[in-house]
């Protein structure tokens, strides 16, 4: 069974629904029976579905197989910084929690190192705290360790 | 794009970012609604604290900050410049500030000083989620509030001698007002760790009676489990256990483990460290009917090769040996538990057991025995060479895990058979290998296809292995 999906710039995408059920979203669209029309995504560019399609056939497909599975993921996931934030907000509305987990980890582990002010620009984040704010954090912070 | 993602998925990233400060640091100083999500989305958190006034209200502060923790984890730091009037005092505020704000609690180490019994109280009434406690208590050893806990399923308790506390807690006991020791409760706790029991402590009989669920027993440093009778119910508690630990329990080891023999079917795990006879161990390991899957032992004094060739004759289904420190075992011993546990071992560790070095071609024949080892441990053993090691790596293409910290002998060449050999090696630890360089690091990291974290000295990594590990996910442990 093929399902049409609509992305935010009017694209067009067929799909088999073994691939499309990979998100909870469309999985609850289909089986509440709304599924036999074109369905909108007005959340998601057709650049970012067509990635996202991709995962979800691939997922299907390598299934059975784990190494394969896993290198696929590695090198899906190698994606400069503004295509990860349009694949985790298009993961997070699509609800596929197996892309969602990975591009999360993959922001996290992004942000590991960064100074705050490397973090505010590459984000454009206004600092809004004033400098004894910020030493009464650095203050707290020092309480904080890990076995 | 900071507005566009979500508080939820905040929280999420926020969740899987690497547990140091640094980074919990960078993070909370980004901006205000940072911070926030951060604080909220924090489910456990570790603190060091120092013995200061001032510690308390900062305390409540700190917490209230993180209204979702699950886990909590307090420490003192012993400062010996620093001296309270009170250390007991101190500790108590301390629970008592934990009790007011963190109820959501599951878990809780609390290691900031011994707290009388009557400062559980608050605790229990506060914290009803609480399923995980460790705790220390002043003598005398007094076990009814634990009933309090309903949810609870690990205890861990250390005790000290108090200064002072034992009659508040005597007038309590004495006078009911924690229920009456001749019934028994039905608790749910499935494990226990008790440490510090002395030959008079006595006390514990309520507390074997009423553990009837019990599958893990912990004991450290403990030259007793209660007086006469409380040993018969002790015995009973024994029947149920999977796990059994003891550590520095030299008086009391023979007999637990005569006991153990005797009346257990269910044991799976058994660890002894520090403290044990060679009599009392070869009875248990000939006597016992159980089927043993790991056995973990650190008994310089006390294990002989009669106890490998015992172990390798009735525990033939282990599938983890851990030996330590063992210095009067020879490789004949070995050997034999080489070829009885052929087909099932996945884990063998002979941490700092100079046999390994001493004799030649040992790892080689182990090697040969053991094909399908998945962990192997081979620590501080400071004279092992890389001819050995890689003998016995050729053999196990299968090892998932391998640990060589402290072995100053090894160089790039046992690395380069690491990679070759172990094509499914995910976790490496070769900290403290003083003859291992930059240059060898980096070709294991980047010629390892399923490395997932590796244990080196920051200064051994460079900046190609540092990126590579970087790009596929490997964690690195400095």
């Amino acid at each position: 069974m093929a399902l049409e999906l609509k992305s935010s710039d009017n694209k067009i995408f067929e799909v088999e629904e073994l691939v499309a059920v990979q998100s909870e979203t469309i999985k609850s669209l289909v089986e509440d029976g709304c599924a036999d029309n074109v369905i909108p995504l007005p959340n998601v560019d057709s650049k970012t579905l067509e990635l996202v399609l991709d995962w979800c056939k691939n997922h299907v497909d390598m299934k059975l197989d784990e190494e394969k599975l896993k290198e696929y993921e590695d090198k899906f996931i190698e994606v400069d910084q503004a295509v990860l934030y349009d694949l985790l907000l298009a993961a997070n509305y699509l609800n596929i929690k197996d892309l969602l987990n990975r591009a999360c980890q993959k922001v996290a582990d992004m942000l590991k190192g960064k100074t705050p002010e490397q973090i505010r620009e590459t984000l454009n984040i206004v600092n809004d705290f004033s400098p004894e704010e910020e030493e009464e954090i650095r203050k707290e912070n020092l309480w904080a360790f890990e076995e | 794009m900071d507005r566009m993602l979500c508080d939820e998925l905040l929280e999420e990233i926020f969740q899987r970012l690497p547990p140091i400060p640094s980074s919990s640091l960078s993070v909370s100083l980004v901006s205000k609604r940072w911070l926030h999500l951060y604080r909220t989305s924090k489910t456990f958190l570790s603190l060091r604290l120092s013995p200061h006034n001032s510690t308390i209200p900062s305390l409540a502060s700190f917490l209230s900050h993180y209204p979702s923790l699950l886990s909590l984890s307090l420490l003192l730091s012993s400062d010996p410049t620093i001296t309270i009037p009170s250390a007991t005092t101190f500790s108590e505020h301390l629970l008592l500030i934990v009790s007011t704000f963190c109820f959501k609690l599951q878990t809780l180490r609390f290691m900031a000083g011994p707290v009388s019994v009557s400062s559980l109280n608050s605790l229990s009434l506060n914290c009803t989620h609480l399923t995980s406690l460790c705790i220390n208590l002043f003598r005398p050893i007094f076990f009814m509030w634990v009933v309090k806990f309903p949810v609870l399923k690990e205890l861990s308790i250390f005790v000290s001698s108090g200064d002072g506390v034992e009659q508040a807690t005597e007038f309590e006991r004495e006078n009911g007002l924690w229920g009456n020791e001749d019934f028994d409760a039905e608790l749910g706790l499935e494990s226990l760790c008790l440490s510090g029991i002395r030959a008079d402590d006595w006390g514990l009989g309520w507390l074997w009676r009423s553990c009837k669920k019990l599958k893990k027993l912990q004991l450290k440093s403990c030259e007793g489990v209660g007086d006469g009778g409380s040993f018969l119910s002790f015995v009973r508690c024994l029947q149920g256990l999977e796990e059994v630990e003891l550590r520095t329990c030299r008086s009391i080891v023979d007999g637990v483990l005569l006991k153990l023999a005797e009346n257990c079917n269910s044991l799976s795990s058994l660890l002894v460290y520090d403290g044990g006879s060679r009599e009392g161990l070869l009875r248990f390991i000939r006597q016992c009917n159980c089927n043993l899957q790991k056995l973990d032992l650190r008994l310089p004094l006390d294990l002989h090769n009669d106890h490998l060739t015992a172990v390798a004759l009735n525990f033939r289904g282990l599938s983890s040996i851990r030996l330590q420190s063992c210095c009067l075992v020879t490789g004949e011993g070995l050997k034999a538990l080489g070829i009885a546990m052929s087909s099932g071992l996945e884990e063998l560790a002979l941490i700092n057991c100079d046999v390994v070095e001493r004799e030649q071609g040992l790892l080689a024949t182990l090697g040969q025995n053991l094909r399908q080892l998945r962990k192997l441990d081979l620590s501080y053993n400071e004279m092992l060479l890389d001819k050995e090691l890689i003998s016995m790596l050729v053999s196990c293409n299968c090892l998932v895990d391998l640990r060589l910290r402290g072995c100053k002998g090894l160089t790039k060449a046992a690395l380069v058979s690491m990679f070759k050999s172990c094509k499914r090696l995910e976790n490496v630890d070769i900290m403290h290998c003083r003859g291992i360089e930059a240059e060898a690091v980096e070709l294991l990291v980047l010629n390892s296809p399923q490395l997932r974290q590796v244990q080196v000295e920051e200064s051994k990594l460079s900046d190609v292995a540092r990126t590579w590990a970087s790009n596929k996910l490997i964690e690195v442990v400095v």
